[in-house]
């Protein structure tokens, strides 16, 4: 895959210079990566580009983004997204994103619930388990926690992402994704208690994308958002973990090209 | 003036090694239901005990720590073994090497916790803070990613509220209060002794030598530990401070007994029995996430990350699984005779250049052989050492 021909990497500043992957033709969707990071333009990114303008902003503290030093939580995450949305001149828009990021993509609805036409929450963080079996991205080496994000991480798709060697790049992403993610969720772990009640604003249609084997964000977690979101649906993936857009690209992209079709957007 | 320190780790001794090994991990996760509440009951009446063994053979320090979630060291609070120490003993310096600043929370509250313990024991304290080991900020869920600047901006606010007259305000990034002012305040003035220990972070040696703190070295490898006082003795004149040995201490690892032989064999099982206490080691399959229970984010610079991971060399076990001849060899155990303690002692007090000396001793199961090694160190090694500093 050559990647200069799907996407052009472009700054947007709003309240700091944020990195952004783009690529694509058609409403635009604005994806956000959570823990697993950046990892460059991987095929969930290039089947949503067939349907979408996709635009895949690098997280705040990690690569070319930059975090201001006021940042302290999800909400100001929110805060610095939506200013760089702004400037960017994405009014009306589908926003989505993984887990940590489907909790800044949640945080940033509550906020602004009119400017997005579709939410779009994976495998999202942002509730608590209570669980002590729930894998704790502090209380394990991170690519440790990754694998455990996917229905079998003896498979080629998590072994050519994850376990070959990786050089100081790699390295310097994990430790700098990892830091944000203890920014935003060391403590309470991964979860704001005012979420889901702030969630009752947003009432544009909502997709949580599950995979049926998530034990990261269990089923359970889904069911939460569904109770919170007025008008939302759930689109199980088979044969997925936590991270269904690494693991099944394909299937999780069918399903957000569905629900966009939907929209009525295009 | 040369100062003897005795470091008591208070271990719980007598949990079932086999569930640990088969843990592969003896701390954080490592289940509690195989503590006893009768047996620790009984270790820390003999703890306390030692406490006014170790003032009655000449120590001049007794030191305390502070860890959590495991049976190496049953110190969730060092402030309440220096309470304790505050009534039991009369002479000795109650050193807390320390308090660990992020994981406490309210440096307001525990500056006033110290003055406590400066008074009821007439000023007697000497107050060690530290960042603490990764672990303990992950057993009292304090975000790792903040433990720097906690432990700068909590050691900032604790001194301000010793010895500048309240009430304030103190508005910082991590702490805020409307109204500092506490009564009790500590005796000594302009507040107690503060030292820092430290095991070779670089960043723990530049805070105690841009303030003059003394810098205590806690078994530390030797080759390391001649860099991070030679580290320290640049950056305390840089800073104008004049480091004498007053400002720099060694704690390792010692066992006495009347000869060599007897000590090398007791000194064996010693080494045997913490390797157990620490790791159950012995037949010991890791657990895989111990590594990151050492490395949480943001606990060591991005730098230090990469060159660990690119130089796997670092283990966290590195002192216990290289084995006993080689601790032995290595010097991070000091064992055998007074003549030879006080030979390998001395070298290491010269090598370095200290003015402090800690012994931390491994607790056994007999009780009787802590004491006999506590009435040699008392009776043979302290008389000899102390006449060799004074000689300098």
């Amino acid at each position: 895959m050559n990647d200069s021909d799907q996407h052009a990497r472009v700054t947007l500043t709003g309240l700091a210079p944020l990195e952004v992957l783009r690529g694509g033709n058609g409403p635009t969707l604005v994806w956000l990566h959570g823990e697993e990071g950046q990892r460059g333009w991987l095929p969930h990114h290039a089947r949503l580009a067939e349907r979408f303008t996709v635009m895949a902003p690098t997280l705040p503290g990690i690569g070319a983004s930059e975090l201001p030093d006021w940042v302290n939580g999800v909400p100001d995450m929110a805060k610095v997204l939506l200013a760089a949305l702004d400037d960017g001149g994405v009014r009306e828009c589908i926003l989505g994103g993984v887990s940590m990021g489907g909790w800044i993509a949640a945080e940033m609805a509550s906020m602004e619930p009119a400017r997005f036409a579709g939410l779009v929450l994976a495998g999202s963080q942002g509730t608590a388990t209570g669980d002590m079996n729930t894998p704790d991205l502090f209380l394990m080496p991170y690519r440790r926690y990754i694998s455990f994000g996917y229905n079998d991480a003896r498979s080629g798709v998590f072994q050519d992402l994850w376990a070959g060697e990786f050089d100081d790049d790699a390295v310097t992403q994990d430790l700098e994704v990892m830091e944000l993610s203890a920014l935003l969720g060391f403590k309470p772990y991964m979860h704001d208690r005012s979420l889901l009640p702030a969630l009752a604003r947003y009432s544009n249609p909502a997709l949580l994308v599950w995979g049926a084997n998530d034990v990261i964000t269990p089923p359970a977690v889904a069911e939460r958002f569904l109770d919170a979101l007025p008008a939302s649906e759930l689109a199980t993936i088979a044969d997925a973990g936590h991270y269904a857009h690494l693991e099944r690209a394909g299937a999780f992209a069918d399903a957000v090209i569905q629900f966009g079709a939907k929209l009525g957007t295009d | 003036m040369f100062q003897l320190h005795y470091f008591v780790n208070h271990p719980y001794l007598g949990y079932p090694h086999e569930a640990a090994a088969e843990f592969g991990a003896v701390m954080l996760k490592f289940s509690n239901r195989h503590f006893d509440g009768e047996r620790a009951a009984e270790l820390f009446e003999r703890y306390h005990e030692e406490y006014v063994v170790a003032e009655q053979v000449g120590f001049d320090s007794i030191v305390v720590n502070e860890h959590h979630s495991a049976p190496a060291a049953m110190s969730p609070s060092p402030n309440i073994f220096a309470t304790v120490l505050a009534k039991v003993t009369s002479r000795v310096k109650i050193f807390i090497a320390g308090n660990i600043l992020p994981v406490n929370g309210n440096p307001v509250r525990l500056a006033e916790e110290l003055a406590l313990i400066d008074l009821f024991s007439k000023g007697r304290l000497i107050s060690g803070f530290v960042r603490g080991g990764a672990v303990e900020s992950l057993a009292m869920s304090v975000n790792t990613l903040h433990n720097r600047e906690i432990f700068a901006e909590a050691h900032d606010l604790i001194l301000k509220t010793w010895t500048e007259p309240g009430p304030f305000v103190w508005e910082g990034k991590h702490y805020h209060y409307r109204c500092v002012n506490p009564w009790a305040l500590p005796m000594q003035k302009p507040h107690p002794q503060i030292m820092i220990p430290g095991s070779t972070s670089r960043e723990t040696v530049e805070f105690a030598a841009e303030r003059g703190y003394p810098y205590v070295a806690l078994a530390t490898r030797l080759e390391a530990t001649d860099q991070l006082f030679a580290d320290y003795n640049e950056i305390a004149e840089q800073a104008g401070h004049v480091p004498t040995p007053g400002h720099r201490g060694y704690f390792t690892r010692v066992h006495v007994a009347p000869t060599d032989e007897q000590a090398l064999e007791e000194g064996r099982e010693q080494f045997g029995g913490r390797v157990a206490q620490i790791t159950s080691m012995v037949d010991m399959k890791i657990h895989p996430d111990v590594a990151a229970w050492m490395a949480p984010p943001g606990y060591v610079s991005r730098e230090a990350a990469i060159a660990r991971r690119r130089y796997m060399g670092g283990t966290p076990y590195a002192f216990f699984t290289q084995g006993y001849e080689k601790a032995l060899e290595t010097r991070q155990m000091i064992i055998g005779s007074p003549d030879t303690v006080v030979r390998q002692l001395n070298e290491l007090r010269l090598r370095f250049g200290v003015g402090h000396l800690g012994v931390s001793h491994f607790a056994v199961e007999d009780y009787g052989r802590t004491r006999r090694n506590l009435e040699l160190l008392g009776e043979e090694v302290f008389p000899r050492l102390r006449e060799l500093a004074a000689e300098d």
